[in-house]
């Protein structure tokens, strides 16, 4: 069976399912036209969700395993209802109340930023062999969700750690707010979220509470978002981290 | 070298040899085969091998001007704000509105030129017309004309609108120091709540001179 996920289901779900074909609708696939969304959603929209839309309606698949509630996000629990009702799939929806923190070890891994969202992304449908990855020492952080654009993960150098909701998904604990909170103090951190998503609020806050730059990107990155990082990273190269 | 600002409306170039600050069009630039040895702005890449980023360019430029400690630095620009804050010769705070509701010098000068005045020496004014943008501030000019409102007192209001969007994009500073090109605008430094202190139009060159003399990628 071709299964679609959304979100990061609870883990007996999934095993429950084990051996069949996942892929993750979250993602900006080379082939999701966000356009599409457009029948069911605003044309102002958060690109993630609008992304989940797109490829429900472009791939066939026989499930979809849609994590709806606090574990996801606001928009999930409403769009999962559209799907239900224009998509001829049948929809489990899950709330993954999971508690039990995994170890983060890809979040703080010495692998380019944009490697450890592929590895984060792909845990939550496979196993992934962590035993080789080293710790880096850490100069920034990203705290947010795996963007719906990855190229802004390109700007950050290897010596960035994970936080927010993405290392929660490495952790498989989707809906541990402490977890999602915690960031390591002192170090420079970008928080960024997905333009019109309700993490905004949390961004934004602890963005301004511990001198972090806080980034709102909507579909794609803009020169203007990726020339703002890039000074602060620059302007953060001298902090005590190195 | 050969430095160059290659802002959105203007150019501000400095020949390093010769000591010599010049300005000219932006559009008049990108149709001369002037090459930079090192530029930051919007349409830098166009014409630099090598381009900085206009914070850091700000931010060197800054500091070389007034000095390490603690400085609040803004340069407000034809369509964007941009602003570094340091303490203790470190970085403290930055933001760039780049975009929605930034169309700043651009607006002033364009009704400048529509009106034939020097908004530079119109007086300033307590009343503040409530403007988001540019765009929608003219909208509202418009709108106050018909009304019968003086010309010279709906600019200043205007002017006094834009400043205090700067003045909260800041978050409502005590004093900051100003770069760009409105530096010499007296409505518009007059038109904040807090003290300002210009530091010229060519703060980013003085950036780029450091970084250029001290080597620095």
């Amino acid at each position: 069976m071709k299964i679609g996920i959304v979100g990061v289901p609870p883990q007996e779900v999934l095993d429950k399912y084990r051996g069949n074909d996942f892929i993750d609708l979250d993602t900006l696939f080379d082939f999701t036209d966000n356009t599409k969304a457009e029948s069911y959603l605003p044309k102002i929209y958060c690109a993630t969700i609008k992304s989940i839309i797109a490829n429900a309606l472009t791939i066939k698949l026989d499930l979809i395993i849609f994590d709806n509630g606090y574990s996801k996000c606001d928009n999930g629990r409403f769009v999962s209802e559209i799907l239900k009702r224009e998509l001829n799939v049948p929809i489990v929806t899950t709330q993954n109340n999971a508690t039990r923190r995994h170890p983060q070890t890809v979040c703080e891994s010495d692998l380019e930023l944009r490697k450890k969202f592929d590895l984060i992304v792909d845990s939550v449908v496979k196993d992934v062999d962590k035993s080789k990855l080293k710790y880096v020492k850490p100069n920034y952080g990203f705290w947010g969700v795996p963007p719906n654009d990855f190229s802004i993960l390109d700007l950050f150098p290897k010596e960035t750690h994970v936080f927010g909701w993405a290392r929660c998904m490495e952790a498989r604990v989707p809906a541990d707010l402490e977890l999602e909170i915690m960031i390591r103090e002192d170090l420079p951190t970008v928080f960024y979220a997905q333009a019109f998503c309700s993490k905004n609020s949390l961004a934004k806050y602890l963005a301004k509470k511990h001198n972090g730059l806080y980034v709102e990107v909507d579909d794609v990155l803009d020169n203007s978002v990726k020339s703002k990082i890039e000074a602060y990273l620059y302007l953060n190269r001298d902090s005590d981290h190195f | 070298m050969l430095l160059g600002d290659v802002g959105t409306s203007y150019t501000k170039i400095l020949n390093t040899e010769k000591d010599e600050y010049r300005v000219m069009k932006t559009l008049d630039l990108l149709k001369s085969d002037i090459r930079f040895d090192i530029a930051c702005g919007h349409n830098a890449k166009l014409k630099a091998d090598r381009v900085v980023n206009e914070l850091v360019a700000l931010e060197k430029g800054s500091r070389r001007l007034i000095g390490n400690g603690n400085f609040l630095v803004v340069d407000v620009g034809s369509r964007d704000i941009k602003y570094v804050k340091m303490k203790s010769s470190k970085y403290e705070e930055m933001d760039w509105n780049a975009l929605c509701g930034a169309t700043l010098g651009f607006s002033i000068e364009l009704l400048e030129n529509h009106f034939n005045v020097k908004t530079s020496e119109i007086e300033k004014t307590s009343q503040s017309l409530g403007v988001t943008c540019g765009v929608l501030g003219m909208a509202k000019i418009f709108d106050k004309i018909s009304e019968g409102y003086e010309i010279n007192d709906i600019l200043a209001s205007f002017v006094k609108g834009i400043a205090e969007n700067v003045y909260k994009f800041i978050d409502e500073p005590e004093f900051f120091y100003l770069s760009g090109g409105l530096y010499n605008n007296n409505l518009f430094i007059k038109s904040f709540q807090c003290k300002v202190k210009p530091l010229g139009r060519f703060v980013l060159l003085e950036g780029l001179r450091e970084i250029g003399d001290s080597g620095v990628r």
